[in-house]
This record gives C-alpha cells, structure tokens and sequence, in this order.
C-alpha cells in the first residue's frame, strides 16, 4: 500500500494535468477541434444512443468505428483512445457482464462444471449478450472521451447549456475542475513531504492512520482552497455566470457534420431494426 | 505622472474583524489612503494583513467599522454582488498564491477572465488582454498552461489577470513571498514601475529589502495589536530599529562568521552588516 496510493494520485495528477488543463489535445488543428462545441456534443449524444439502442454487436462496432475515425481526423494519438478504453475499462464492464455468460438461455457452449443437477455452462446468447456489453461500453467511453479531448474545458461547459443544464449546475462543475487541479497538488506535495520524512518500511497500521489524519487535512485544505479561489473570481467581477470568449457560431461545415452524423445513427438504427 | 494625493480612495475607521467569532484579525484599524499613493503595510505573518486587503477589496464583510471607498460607504458591499462588481472594476487584488488566481485552461484564458465576467466587448477583451500580457513582459506564455509556470512567472501572470481590468487601485498581498531573488528583483522593478505610472498600489509585506523601491509610504502593522502602530516614510521606518523589532520584523540572532560569533537584530530578508 506503501507506494501504490502515491502512484496512483501522482498519475491521475499527471494525466489530468497533461490532458484536461492544458487542453493539450484540444489545441490541435483537427477536424472535431475546429468544430463548434454545440455540434460536436450533440454529435457525441446522437452517436451514444445509437451505440447504447444497438442490440446488434455489428451495429455497435459500425459506431466505434466511426469514433475512431473522427480520433484520426482530429490528429488525437491512437494510444490515446485504444490504451485509454481497452486497457482498464473491459475488466469492470466484463465483471458486470460476467453473470449473464451463464444465466441467460442458450446453445451451451463450454460447460465449466455441475452444481447438482444443474449444468453451469457458457452459453451462446450469454456471450454474444456480455460481447455486446464490452464492445458498447468501450464505444461510449470512447465518445466520451472524443469529446473531453477536443473541447476545451470551458467550451464544455457552455455548450451544455444546449441541454438547459441549469447555470448553477455548470458553475459548481467549473468549481469542481477548479479545486481538482489545485486538491491533486497538494495531495502530492503531502506524499511527497512524507516519503521525504520516512526511513524504512512502515506498518499497516500506522500507514492507515496516516491516510485518515491526510484525509482530514486535505478536507481542511479543501474548504480553504475553495473559499480562495472563490473569492479570486469574485475580485475579478465574476458574479455566477460564466463568460468566455469563444462565441460558437455554426459554421456551414458544422451543419455538415452535424448532418452526416444524424444520417449516420438513423442509418445504423435502421440496420439495427432490420437485422432483428 | 499626475498624482493628486490629497484625494482618499480610502477611509478606514474603527475596523475590527474576527474569524469564527472569535480569533481577532483586526481591532479598531483606522487608516486613510489617497489616490496615487503607493502604500506598504509592513507585518509579521498573522497580523491582519491579508484580512485587510481582502476586506478592502469588499471578498469580506467585517465584523465591525466603516470602509469608504471613492467617497462611498462600502462596509457591505460583500453581500450586494452587483454593487460589488462594479467596485472590482476599480479595485484589483493580486492574492499571495498565485495558484489560486490561475485556474483557466492558459494562460491568456486566465487574463482574459476578468474582462469577460465585467462585459466588455471581444475586441476590447483581447485588447486589454494582449497590453495587460505586454506590460507584465509575459506575452510569450499567453498559450501555456498556468501549472507549467514557475514561481515568478506565475505572480507576472497574477497581477496581469488584474491588470487587464485596469483598477485605479491595485492590491498586492504579499506580491514577492516565495520568489527566487531574480524572479524578486524583476517583480519589484514592475511594482515600481507601475507606481511610477501613477497607480494606487497597497501592497503587503514583511521583507523589508522591497520596502524603498516600491513605498511611498509604510504603515507597519504591530504583531500584538493588529493594527497600525506607526507610518512614515520607508527610509523613516527601516531606520527605526526598535519599531521594527516591536512589530516582528527584526530578531536578535546568534551567529558565527568565521571565527568570530556574535548577535545582532537582523531579518532574514535583508543583506545586514556585519560590523
């Protein structure tokens, strides 16, 4: 425990850092970066409800595909996309699919042993149905993350007003992003003064004592940093509402776009609905 | 440099401010400051000096007092948002850590947040934004990320993000704590600069080396009495050794240079002789 909680703090610090505050990937001269963010959200939302309807494993790969495709066009490195989904994500989508392998009806495919008279086996729609699962939950964090990567923050934020997410809710998500990146300094700077404090191992005990009084400062901390901030926008006339600089005007190309993706959902819905 | 310093921008009277009830920030402070003043509150840590500008750039109501800011009562004025943002058109303030005043995706996000939440056009936006940028000498890190910064790199772009809304006043909490001597020395140099264009600066501090090159006036902060014990001139007060020591900012140190151990009042902040 000694070195995997710092490691993991210091790497969601880094990468959080590297790709949501510096908005490095949403800098590049790509085609969803030079989209308007409204357009490109209601793209991201046509194209998750066309993976998450799919009841077709054919259909949901036609939708990844095309989130691939857009990666490619915005210049994103496919490590990004293809480490960031499928090295994590299909442990816990396959955790969650793992029941419906063996519960739902079907040709037995492998049978993996006996419980009584019962046979627990792997059977074809449960596989198909736990395939589909992974492949749909891969595809939506994949969208997701399309459009985390290509937006800058702030664009985000102002382009969910399109769903009439209220204004207190965007302001508090701002606030959110706000104190992560200044909590996840500190948590590391808290690590780091401590291993610089520290000889030798240490025991389970004293190290879970050392997580919970960190937990308490950091609380602390928090609290503090949040009034700090706050008042930092309040001195510069900020009074509620967020103001950027980017005035979104659909372009002809976005009207494109946006029109060649809701062709492209009611052509897959339709496939969907004609295959079954 | 047209400076009329008879005009107050600010009078203080019988301000007191407690946190919780009852740990003492302030008691009975009464202080004036006149247009084109550029005033240093010199103090230890914890006497009243960051409540002070906070309360004067109306983030907090206080406890008990009067503030008159431009002729206007604004004791309140931190629980009328509207009335309050109008009075950050006029009064900026530079917050000790940086971090806290840099939260944008860059650099030239973080100057422009000002001028955007006070409505000013597009145009007028980026141009406030690229002379704020220029007169800070940070044009070059317009595109980069507020974290990649370093220290004196981050404070430039902390008052640039205050100097694009162009307050008459410009309040700097401790504007050269945590600075390497370079990154010190080029920061003062802009504070004196920007004094010497006229601007009303109040700025805090217990580094008594800044204190002549950016003070037109000193008021030191007594460490017990959290308020003001004395002002002057800089030269007055740094020469005013018992003051100094009563109000924290000067200690009596052993030491040894070479072969030769001695003690004198001295601060950590200064070069003192060794004679």
């Amino acid at each position: 425990m000694s070195s995997f909680i710092p490691k993991t703090i210091s790497g969601i610090s880094q990468t959080v850092e590297r790709t949501v505050f510096s908005a490095e990937h949403a800098r590049f001269p790509g085609l969803l970066q030079g989209t308007d963010p409204r357009a490109k959200l209601a793209m991201v939302i046509l194209l998750l409800l066309a993976a998450s309807t799919a009841r077709h494993l054919v259909v949901v790969i036609g939708v990844y595909l095309v989130s691939l495709l857009f990666a490619r066009l915005s210049l994103l490195p496919s490590s990004v996309l293809l480490k960031g989904v499928w090295l994590g994500m299909p442990l816990f989508a396959a955790i969650v699919a793992l029941p419906t392998v063996f519960t739902m009806p079907g040709r037995a495919l492998l049978t993996v042993g006996t419980l009584g008279d019962m046979q627990i086996a792997v059977s074809d729609n449960g596989l198909s149905s736990a395939i589909l699962l992974v492949v749909r939950a891969g595809t939506s964090v994949s969208l997701g993350l399309l459009l985390v990567l290509t937006t800058r923050w702030t664009d985000l934020l102002k382009s969910l007003r399109i769903l009439h997410v209220p204004d207190a809710f965007i302001v508090v998500f701002g606030m959110t992003y706000r104190y992560l990146f200044l909590l996840l300094h500190a948590v590391n700077g808290l690590f780091l003064a401590r291993a610089s404090r520290t000889v030798g191992p240490i025991e389970g005990r004293e190290q879970r004592r050392w997580i919970a009084s960190t937990t308490g400062v950091l609380v602390n901390k928090s609290f503090k940093m949040s009034e700090d901030v706050y008042q930092a926008m309040v001195s510069r006339g900020f009074t509620g509402e967020i103001k950027t600089l980017a005035e979104f005007r659909m372009a002809d190309r976005d009207w494109l776009l946006l029109g060649l993706v809701v062709v492209f959902v009611a052509s897959t819905m339709l496939l969907d609905r004609g295959l079954a | 440099m047209n400076v009329n310093t008879e005009t107050p921008i600010f009078r203080i009277e019988k301000l007191s401010h407690t946190y919780l009830g009852r740990c003492p920030a302030l008691r009975d402070v009464d202080l004036t400051i006149r247009r084109g003043e550029q005033v240093v509150i010199l103090g230890a840590n914890g006497c009243g000096k960051s409540t002070l500008l906070k309360i004067l750039d109306g983030l907090h109501r206080p406890v008990s007092g009067r503030i008159e800011a431009f002729g206007e009562d604004v004791t309140g004025i931190a629980d009328d948002p509207a009335r309050a943002q109008q009075f950050h058109r006029r009064v900026g303030l530079v917050f000790q850590d940086s971090d806290v005043q840099l939260f944008s995706a860059t650099v030239w996000d973080d100057v422009a947040f000002g001028p955007l939440q006070l409505g000013w056009t597009p145009d007028e936006v980026r141009r406030r934004v690229q002379e704020a940028l220029a007169v800070m000498g940070v044009e070059d890190l317009a595109s980069r990320a507020p974290f990649e910064l370093s220290g004196g790199e981050k404070k430039r772009v902390a008052i640039a993000t205050v100097l694009a809304i162009d307050p008459e006043v410009l309040l700097m909490d401790e504007p050269t704590a945590n600075l390497d001597p370079r990154s010190k020395a080029v920061l003062v140099d802009l504070i004196a600069g920007l004094g010497r264009l006229g601007k009303t600066i109040i700025a805090t501090t217990h580094e008594l080396d800044i204190v002549p090159t950016i003070a037109s006036r000193v008021i030191v902060f007594g460490d017990e009495e959290r308020r003001p014990i004395a002002e002057g001139d800089a030269q007055t007060i740094l020469d005013d050794v018992d003051l100094l020591v009563r109000a924290n900012l000067l200690h009596q140190h052993l030491h040894r240079h070479g072969p030769i151990q001695h003690a004198h009042r001295h601060s950590h902040a200064d070069e003192h002789d060794h004679h």
